[in-house]
């Protein structure tokens, strides 16, 4: 069944900072809860409704879902997210969504790997949300800059799944990135390799392209899920365009934001 | 409550009401077709269509800006043969006018899509982008010069039997020299304006934001520019004009129509809101009925029988 798309007034019900300069942001509207997939986004806006600026709405995956709420990680890095930062539960936001492509999560895949870089951590909770309450094993494998950097580890424990965290300074876990969490997991799984492992990374794009190719040669299923600049998030205004590995064009915001790795970083 | 008609005509195009939605920011109609209704527009402009697909600009192509965003998308479109094919069957089902949106790099490129998109079901008129640079013509823009404007416009008015809409840019000196020309070519009717060039650059790196350097200016912060624009030009030029330029609600709308344009477009505030082109709609006819007046067309150019002379076009403060 195709989905239908809103643009309602949601109800904020909670905000809390859950990083450095990171904010969860909890959102009452079921008509979005009840339908949006894991990788799937909304756009937030008009963020001031009576006022032109700022102009564009913005887009955030959805980090959680549960009942009507739907949960979305806020990295503050401008005004616009500086603004979201600051609402309180009771304000009302315009929210537009389900949008996009989800993940496709392939039936019968013994192994769920997700490995996240930074605020790609939010779409893979709500994928790790979704793969727990699947049969198969799943394992989260996180990297962020430092231990303040990364959200709470009893958050990421409550998602019921085997979780791996790196830090670049060594701060908590693995001193190292998220590509050698992955490395050490097919090391310690010596039966995980070819299609029925499946591996959906989301995060800076230099550790999207390093898992896809470690992912590629263990013949693995790979997805990204891929961040831009978006204007409309309906795949009208062509802002978001991207070209995939044979030059052709995808709108990120449509198509995406979840593509198989082959088609953005070559088979 | 008086019964208001918002009817019109631009030529030989009858439009249901005169609230359309900007070539550009709303894809070929069907992306928005949940999100709002469709079918309570005056007119659908299509994205712009060429003859070959286009490839469009390097990414980024959006930032947002003070009061509205910059554009490089570059005129990205799958070409005229995959538009008939794959966009128009679906155009063909909806109520309002489709307006279709064309460009080319040189007069004949023009007229060969005039030629094709005339005749075919379900397209009411043609709107003619005369932004793009003239390859023949050593890359001057079609719209900045008067000759090339007429030329262009004269070429694609005789190579179909649709109603022409020429979109008018406003990166020139004499944007009412322009208008007067392509008024002697043939056409409908006037849209005024396309984006204003601008451009965004990142204080740290150095770097432009957009990745063709160059952009284009939307929203509401060029709106005061669009209204000048329709002034002069109706004040000078007996032509239809749609007013398009940073409309976010009703009464941008109707401020149009006071400078004198019969219709307006509703552009890049469809991204904020997708419903804003319903609102400015159901706005305007409410605001028309308290007025006492029997039609939405009855809500133009009053600013010129009550402006102050203005007809010298004087730099302020010259």
């Amino acid at each position: 069944m195709p989905m239908k798309r809103f643009h309602n007034r949601a109800k904020i019900v909670q905000v809390e900072d859950v990083a450095r300069d990171t904010v969860r942001l909890c959102l009452q509207v079921a008509e979005i809860a009840d339908q949006v997939e894991p990788g799937q986004f909304v756009m937030l806006g008009p963020l001031a409704p009576d006022s032109h600026d700022p102009f564009l709405n913005r887009p955030f995956s959805v980090h959680a879902c549960h009942d009507d709420i739907i949960e979305l990680l806020i990295g503050v890095v401008g005004r616009g997210s500086r603004m979201l930062s600051e609402f309180v539960p009771g304000q009302d936001l315009y929210v537009l969504g389900p949008l996009g492509s989800g993940f496709q999560v392939p039936a019968g895949a013994k192994h769920m790997v997700l490995v996240g870089g930074g605020l790609g951590i939010a779409p893979l909770f709500y994928l790790a949300q979704h793969c727990s309450r699947l049969a198969a094993k799943t394992v989260l494998l996180y990297g962020a800059g430092n231990s303040e950097q990364l959200l709470s580890t009893v958050t990421l424990t409550d998602l019921g799944v085997e979780l791996a965290l790196a830090t670049d300074d060594g701060s908590a876990g693995h001193h190292g990135h998220a590509g050698d969490l992955l490395l050490n997991w097919i090391a310690a799984q010596p039966e995980a390799r070819g299609r029925d492992t499946y591996l959906a990374t989301c995060g800076p794009e230099k550790m999207m392209a390093a898992v896809a190719a470690i992912g590629r040669e263990h013949d693995f299923q790979v997805e990204v899920s891929l961040e831009a600049r978006m204007a409309c998030g309906v795949g009208a205004c062509l802002g978001c365009t991207a070209f995939d590995v044979q030059g052709k064009a995808v709108r990120v915001c449509h198509e995406g934001p979840v593509f198989p790795a082959g088609e953005v970083f070559g088979p | 409550m008086t019964k208001v008609n918002t009817a019109l005509s631009i030529g030989e195009l009858k439009l249901a009401n005169p609230v359309m939605v900007a070539s550009g920011t709303f894809g070929f109609g069907e992306e928005y077709a949940d999100l709002m209704d469709v079918n309570a527009l005056g007119a659908v402009v299509t994205k712009g269509v060429s003859l070959e697909a286009r490839r469009g600009n390097p990414p980024p192509r959006t930032i947002e800006t003070p009061a509205g965003m910059l554009n490089s998308v570059g005129l990205e479109n799958p070409g005229v043969e995959v538009f008939l094919r794959d966009k128009l069957p679906w155009l063909r089902k909806i109520k309002p006018a489709v307006i279709v949106n064309i460009f080319g790099s040189t007069i004949e490129e023009y007229g060969r899509l005039a030629q094709r998109l005339d005749g075919q079901e379900g397209i009411d008129a043609l709107e003619v982008n005369i932004s793009c640079p003239n390859v023949k013509q050593g890359g001057i823009a079609f719209g900045s010069d008067a000759d090339l404007a007429y030329q262009v416009s004269a070429h694609v008015a005789k190579s179909c039997h649709l109603p022409v809409l020429v979109k008018c840019s406003p990166n020139v000196t004499d944007l009412v020299a322009i208008a007067k020309r392509v008024a002697d070519a043939g056409v409908a009717g006037l849209t005024l304006i396309n984006t204003l060039r601008g451009m965004a650059i990142d204080y740290r790196t150095g770097r432009p934001m957009l990745g063709n350097g160059i952009g284009g200016l939307s929203g509401p912060a060029i709106r005061p520019v669009a209204i000048r624009a329709v002034f002069e030009v109706c004040a000078a030029v007996d032509l239809p004009v749609v007013g398009c330029g940073g409309i976010v609600q009703w009464q941008d709308a109707v401020e149009f129509m006071r400078a004198g344009a019969c219709a307006v477009q509703v552009g890049s505030a469809t991204f904020r809101n997708p419903k804003t082109a319903n609102g400015v709609l159901a706005g305007m006819t409410a605001f028309a009925a308290e007025q006492g007046l029997h039609s939405t067309q009855s809500l133009m150019v009053t600013a010129h029988a009550k402006s102050v002379p203005t007809g010298d076009r004087k730099e302020p403060g010259a």
